[in-house]
């Protein structure tokens, strides 16, 4: 089986939909705060509210963030 | 198998036995055999058959039982230690005791050990849950103030327990990576947000060479090295599901998680550009921010090392070698040393 044939498979996938439904409405794909999971159902149905409001999907938070008392916070996702 | 008779009375805090029904027990047991057939047990027990009254102090007071930390049938001793250390953490957004249920339930016998004997040196400070789906489960941690550690929290997001598990080892690995460096060096001796795997140089070669070894800076290869890993893990299933059997490819895969994401980190983000899913992503594996925050790419390596290596599955750990033998080679070097039941952690937070 050729990787041709499997992305075939994988482009049917809830969240590969909502991707390139998401690039051919605004030109460039979603971006993603942190991990995903392959496929993942909930992420796609996000997106989909997302370009039905007709906004580009950004959940992009900086790795450091400053608080309110003059803390930083440092994530790794 | 051989028994032994001792002398009990010449038995050191002999005297000092206090336990009515065992003693009349063995009272009874004795009478009409050899020897005396009485015990001398330092009083006479009819006098003493109420046990002594309780004194009230708060040194002495029972500790209300947790019905958390009892074990489960076939648990180890290692599961409930590493149960009580994470109890020790403020857990918010869940009933506590959820992130170490989800934890324990993933951990083999080797990671359960080693996790105990890391957090009794080091606690993690907090557990954090959310269900905004918009938002990653992370590892945080924060300043607070110089001379003082940082704050050290895990945010979860909730969902289902399979894919929790993996994520709660996920970001303990973070964790341990960020502890583990600390015990490299003291935070004040350098950048504070350098995790072990920016300061250990044998990681960043393991990583390099790796990098090196699967040709991954030429386009070509990078592209037909992705496309070997999703033939190898989707291929079987798809055989087995054209033969009547109906297996979620995506399921498979996220089994696999580990490997896509380090495939993810080694390329800077070229598995998530396929657009399916899974991986972090260009922006997040940017290098820009490097020196001041230390390797994005190292820090999730070292995580999925850590998630794969302590898996109960060791079907992981096997996939991982397969496909990283230098990366898997380094950190078992490494946990040659950690991993050891008789290596005690300093304490450094």
């Amino acid at each position: 089986m050729k990787y041709k044939e499997i992305e075939k498979i994988l482009n049917k996938n809830p969240l590969s939909v909502a991707i390139k439904l998401h690039t051919d409405t605004f030109g460039y794909p979603p971006e993603f705060h942190g991990r995903t999971r392959i496929g993942d159902p909930v992420l796609a149905v996000e997106v989909h509210k997302s370009i039905a409001k007709g906004e580009p999907y950004d959940e992009y938070v900086p790795r450091v963030q400053q608080n309110e008392d003059g803390t930083t916070t440092i994530s790794e996702l | 198998m051989p028994r032994k008779c001792i002398n009990l009375e010449s038995q050191p805090g002999f005297q000092e036995i206090y336990a009515p029904n065992m003693q009349r027990a063995i009272d009874e047991g004795l009478s009409g055999y050899s020897g005396t057939g009485v015990v001398d047990w330092g009083y006479n027990q009819d006098e003493v058959v109420k046990p002594p009254p309780r004194i009230k102090d708060e040194r002495t007071k029972p500790r209300r039982k947790r019905k958390d930390f009892s074990r489960t049938i076939n648990e180890s001793w290692q599961a409930n230690r590493v149960r009580r250390l994470l109890f020790e953490a403020e857990e918010t957004g869940n009933p506590k005791g959820i992130f170490s249920e989800a934890i324990i339930s993933g951990l083999s016998n080797k990671g359960l050990d080693f996790l105990a004997r890391f957090l009794e040196a080091n606690p993690l400070n907090s557990i954090e849950w959310h269900g905004n789906k918009k938002k990653s489960s992370s590892f945080n941690r924060k300043s607070q103030g110089s001379g003082r550690p940082y704050k050290t929290t895990l945010i979860m997001m909730r969902g289902g327990k399979k894919f929790i598990s993996l994520t709660a080892r996920h970001e303990t690995g973070h964790f341990i990576d960020y502890i583990l460096g600390l015990m490299l060096s003291s935070a004040d001796s350098r950048n504070p947000n350098y995790f072990f795997s920016d300061l250990s140089p044998s990681f960043g070669k393991a990583f390099q060479n790796e990098f090196d070894r699967l040709g991954l800076g030429n386009k070509k290869t990078r592209k037909e090295f992705i496309d070997s890993i999703v033939e190898d893990l989707v291929a079987p299933v798809q055989k087995l599901n054209e033969q009547g059997l109906d297996l979620d490819i995506n399921e498979v895969l996220d089994e696999a998680s580990g490997v896509m994401d380090i495939v993810d980190a080694l390329t800077g983000g070229a598995w998530s550009l396929r657009g399916h899913g899974g991986g972090h992503g260009t922006k997040y594996y940017s290098l820009k921010d490097q020196l001041a925050q230390g390797n994005p790419r190292f820090h999730e390596t070292f995580a999925n090392l850590f998630e794969a290596w302590s898996s109960k599955d060791r079907k992981s750990w096997q996939r991982m070698k397969k496909y990283f033998p230098e990366l898997t080679k380094e950190f078992d070097k490494m946990m040659d040393v950690y991993a050891d039941p008789s290596t005690i952690f300093k304490k450094v937070t």
